[in-house]
């Protein structure tokens, strides 16, 4: 072990590159350093430029207020920042940047070229450093602003340059960095060119939902629904109140992908990956989403900048809360708010009784709602309350009221009001096709009717009712231990959906009544059955498990045949739900070809 | 097989039998019906092979006797579109083909061998017991309606049929409602069976179409099939083994109100109350005043659907006894007084959770019992 070498204090040079690999380890970390001081320097127009998938070339321009002359040369020296002056700022960054490590990193990484001029001076510095040492610096014509290029990156660290990935997903990552700050920053232009193609273009007009439309399409971006909250709460122990203003936009349940990528989180101007944060996003989707989707949703959250941590990552992509349980609390609370403001959710139980039987035009006209299948406009088609005296009006005036709103409003603006679906008939038994005001609908009889049965089960037990059939004799049941369990573990809940069942010698036990909805059935069997699609019901607890268990117990199947009036009152009904677009497990219960899908399929257009 | 029958004849002896045939089956010779020529007549049969056959005896001109099966569907099909002119049938042994002619119009069909169709039972008992087949079809009309659909108690998807000494109770129960007819009959005979609700609801159209005249029923000696003969068509059923629930116990000996309607009126409110009931639970309420002094007594009929709006509906009543709330399931509400043969009814209630009995005004021979639902007042 002699041979052991003495421990010795690193040449700069190598300590600067190690420092770089933590700061760039890929382009998109460049894209990201340059923008991050673009932003910093006040841009509106930011364009990105990559080749090679960014390896080879890129370019971050903007139109922010350059460095003047005589501090070119400084900017690329390690620690070398504008942005923090004592260890105190660093408590309370209000910048994107603030290391002074980005500059350095990427010139001891690459060739850079940097072209810069702030707007009150005639012309323009320039610098050219190879391998982090300056060759040549002069002045040039030049546009306000700032251009840096960064060429043939990681061409002195060979190791690195060897795990960078195909070019196409490093592409990828460098339109998703561009991305996450054109949704950051609503107000910037952001351009981002791979390979001379327009890969995205955001309009920087400060609205956030054209932002999401630059980057998923306008279909999504005007799906969205507003989501905002603002918490407050004294901290034990301190002086200062930890707030948390939560604004952004989320799609609504009957959108959602595969994977989290549509989940953006941003953190006082800064996007942030947010681990910790997507499960208060995905909270607030609850029983709506189908299992393995997630939502689309663009969350941006602000504290106080003592509030927040940006240094605990060298590419401060993770940010840390100092009261992270209030910010999870605000989020969940702005989705879940925007989901049931456009009545995708129904609000917690208290608020059910707004939704109890009422000649309130307006209760009628929040219950009755709807989103839209997939077009729903930005800002919900305000509907004036019904002069109702008696239910029946009630009725013919919602009547009256979607029609001429139907005929009155072009599809793409359905006004978040309930389509009117004309049953056509039936798939396999199973899915009833429909004929919307745009287009045509698939809907799966099971899962539309269980979500009827569901919200008017709910409804009844928040109204203090149990529909509960009794039985003319008692009949004696024998169920298995853990049928037995379930039914003494949730014994309440059960007697709140209309059973009424006593225990009598061993695994038997007296069946008194059962809910309404099962009357007819055999009562022993639909006991077991209930119990056994009880146990399978992970998803919910309490009265909403014991509910979902007897919609579903109760629904029509997949494979009964119905009627031309059965398709249409299921319809009815579920267009009459405050959460019609998922079944109690969060499957669709219904698909959408629009007008604009078939005309697309049918090459009309 | 060469036969000459009439168009009428075999087109009514078809539909009679075509309701044997059961809807979903794996046995594809059930959707058959069978054709049997022999001295002067031609039987059609039909089975589902497990419950219930028809087998139906029209006139014919037998030229040569034969048997053959032919796809029901098909030839009700068509022989319901032929004039009603004469028919001929030549059967082609060896390819089964029979050719049909009628006028203008001749068709041939394809059939199968008459020795794969499932035997059809012929009861040969004690003596035959006889109804008037109006008086039973009313009994049937009233009864089998209660039957349970659900079959995990077999006992109870049947009617119960109970022979005494000059009379015959019919009795069918699903644990939520029971319905007991009683009529006299001639006979006196001393047995009780089980048959089976589908063989009864066939039956009861068989009765619709044969209007006056008589039934003659009868049991095979083993005591496991029935044979109910009207008119030209005869009806075997396989009788549902087991022992009926004790259902005297569960008709209420006492009532605390006693309030009579027209039966038009009730059934006209309670179709309305159930189009405001009609989420899952059909929650349809009766609140039954006494009369005071001039106000006459009156029953009020409520419904409400959540979301949707609601419905109170007022009949004129004659009310005995205290005031009375009671909430039934519309439909059970519906199911019993659309079989009523009496212009008003009676409804006698105990306690809100008390079943309820509902009987015609003016005879004795229907009980019905119905369980009331658990609701908020």
């Amino acid at each position: 072990m002699t041979d052991r070498p003495p421990i010795r204090i690193l040449p700069p040079e190598v300590a600067a590159r190690i420092a770089a690999g933590e700061v760039i380890e890929r382009p998109a970390s460049v894209v990201k350093e340059l923008v991050e001081n673009a932003l910093d320097a006040g841009a509106t127009r930011i364009e990105v430029e990559i080749e090679g998938g960014g390896a080879d070339r890129i370019r971050v321009r903007d139109d922010g207020h350059g460095i003047p002359p005589e501090q070119v040369a400084d900017a690329f020296e390690r620690h070398a920042t504008s942005k923090l002056r004592s260890e105190h700022d660093l408590y309370a960054v209000r910048t994107l940047g603030f290391r002074g490590e980005a500059l350095a990193a990427i010139a001891a990484a690459a060739d850079v070229d940097l072209i810069t001029r702030p707007a009150a001076q005639t012309a323009g510095a320039t610098l050219h450093l190879r391998r982090g040492r300056t060759e040549r610096q002069g002045s040039a014509a030049a546009a306000p602003g700032t251009s840096i290029e960064v060429r043939e990156l990681f061409a002195s660290l060979p190791a690195r340059r060897r795990f960078l990935r195909a070019t196409r997903s490093e592409t990828q990552a460098v339109a998703r960095v561009v991305a996450d700050y054109a949704l950051a920053y609503p107000e910037v232009a952001f351009r981002l060119t791979a390979d001379g193609r327009s890969a995205l273009a955001s309009p920087g007009s400060g609205d956030p939902r054209e932002a999401v439309a630059a980057i998923h399409g306008a279909e999504v971006a005007a799906a969205l629904l507003p989501a905002h909250a603002e918490r407050a709460a004294p901290v034990e122990g301190e002086a200062d109140i930890a707030r948390c203003e939560v604004a952004g936009l989320v799609g609504p349940p009957s959108l959602h992908r595969a994977s989290r990528a549509a989940i953006h989180v941003v953190a006082n101007g800064r996007t942030v990956t947010a681990r910790a944060l997507l499960p208060a996003v995905e909270l607030g989707y609850e029983g709506l989403l189908p299992g393995g989707r997630h939502p689309v949703a663009l969350i941006r959250i602000t504290v106080p900048p003592d509030q927040v941590d940006v240094n605990v990552h060298p590419q401060k992509a993770e940010v840390r809360f100092r009261h992270e349980r209030l910010v999870f609390a605000t989020v969940q609370a702005a989705v879940r708010a925007a989901l049931s403001s456009a009545a995708h959710l129904a609000p917690d139980s208290p608020d059910l009784t707004a939704f109890a039987p009422s000649t309130d035009g307006t209760a009628y006209a929040a219950a009755h709602a709807w989103p839209g299948l997939d077009l729903p406009p930005e800002t919900p088609v305000a509907q004036p309350p019904f002069e109702a005296t008696s239910g029946r009006s009630v009725i013919a005036g919602a009547r009256a009221a979607s029609r001429t709103e139907r005929d009155r409003q072009p599809p793409a603006d359905l006004g978040g009001r309930v389509p009117v679906l004309r049953p056509l008939g039936q798939v396999e038994s199973t899915y009833i096709v429909a004929e919307s005001s745009d287009g045509m609908v698939l809907v799966d009889q099971h899962a539309a009717h269980e979500r009827v049965l569901y919200e008017e089960v709910r409804a009844r037990i928040a109204a203090g009712e149990r529909p509960s059939q009794p039985l003319l004799h008692s009949v004696l049941a024998t169920l298995s231990a853990p049928q037995a369990a379930l039914l003494a573990g949730g014994a309440r809940d059960l007697e709140a959906v209309g059973w009424q069942v006593e225990p009598a010698d061993g695994a038997a036990v007296i069946v008194r009544a059962v809910p309404a909805a099962l009357a007819g059935r055999d009562v022993a069997r639909a006991l077991a059955d209930y119990l056994d699609r009880l146990e399978a019901e992970e998803r919910l607890s309490g009265p909403d498990r014991a509910a979902a268990t007897l919609a579903c117990r109760a629904a029509v199947m997949a494979g009964d045949r119905l009627d031309a009036a059965q398709q249409r009152a299921l319809l009815d009904a579920l267009a009459r739900c405050d959460t019609p677009h998922t079944c109690p497990h969060g499957r669709p219960t219904m698909l959408h070809l629009s007008r604009a899908a078939l005309e697309r399929s049918f090459g009309r257009r | 097989m060469r036969i000459a029958c009439q168009q009428e004849d075999l087109h009514r002896g078809l539909s009679a039998v075509a309701r044997a045939i059961p809807t979903r089956t794996t046995l594809p010779i059930t959707q058959h019906v069978l054709l049997e020529a022999e001295g002067d007549h031609l039987t059609l049969s039909a089975t589902d092979a497990e419950t219930i056959a028809i087998t139906y005896r029209i006139e014919a001109k037998v030229e040569e006797p034969g048997s053959i099966t032919l796809p029901s569907r098909l030839i009700s099909d068509f022989v319901a579109t032929l004039p009603r002119e004469e028919i001929t049938m030549r059967l082609a042994e060896r390819s089964r083909q029979v050719s049909l002619a009628c006028v203008r119009n001749t068709a041939s069909i394809g059939g199968m061998d008459p020795d794969d169709f499932p035997p059809i039972p012929t009861v040969e008992g004690s003596d035959a017991i006889t109804i008037e087949a109006p008086r039973l079809r009313t009994a049937i009309a009233q009864t089998v309606f209660s039957a349970a659909t659900d079959d995990s108690r077999p006992v109870l998807t049947g009617v119960h049929f109970h022979f005494t000494a000059g009379s015959l109770r019919l009795a069918a129960a699903d644990g939520f409602r029971l319905s007991v007819h009683t009529m006299p009959i001639d006979a006196k005979v001393e047995r009780a069976v089980i048959v089976p609700a589908r063989a009864l609801s066939e039956l009861g159209r068989l009765l619709g179409e044969a209007a006056e005249g008589k039934v003659a029923v009868t049991f095979n000696p083993a005591g496991t099939q029935v044979q109910f003969d009207v008119g030209h068509a005869r009806l075997t059923a396989n009788l549902i083994q087991g022992t009926f629930p004790n259902y005297e116990q569960l008709i209420p000996a006492q009532k605390a109100t006693r309030t009579e309607v027209s039966v038009a009126e009730f059934m006209r409110e309670t179709r309305i109350a159930s189009i405001f009931a009609r989420d899952g639970s059909g929650i349809v309420r009766i609140i039954a005043t006494p009369g005071e002094g001039s106000n006459p007594g009156r029953l009020v009929i409520t419904a409400r659907a959540e979301e949707v709006g609601n419905n109170e509906g007022i009949l004129d009543a004659v009310v005995e006894g205290a005031e009375a709330k009671i909430a039934f399931n519309g439909r059970y509400l519906m199911d019993v007084l659309n079989v009523l043969d009496a212009d008003r009814v009676a409804i006698e209630t105990t306690s809100p959770s008390s079943p309820g009995v509902l009987r015609p005004v003016g005879n004795d021979r229907f009980v019905h019992v119905v369980m009331p639902m658990f609701v908020q007042w």
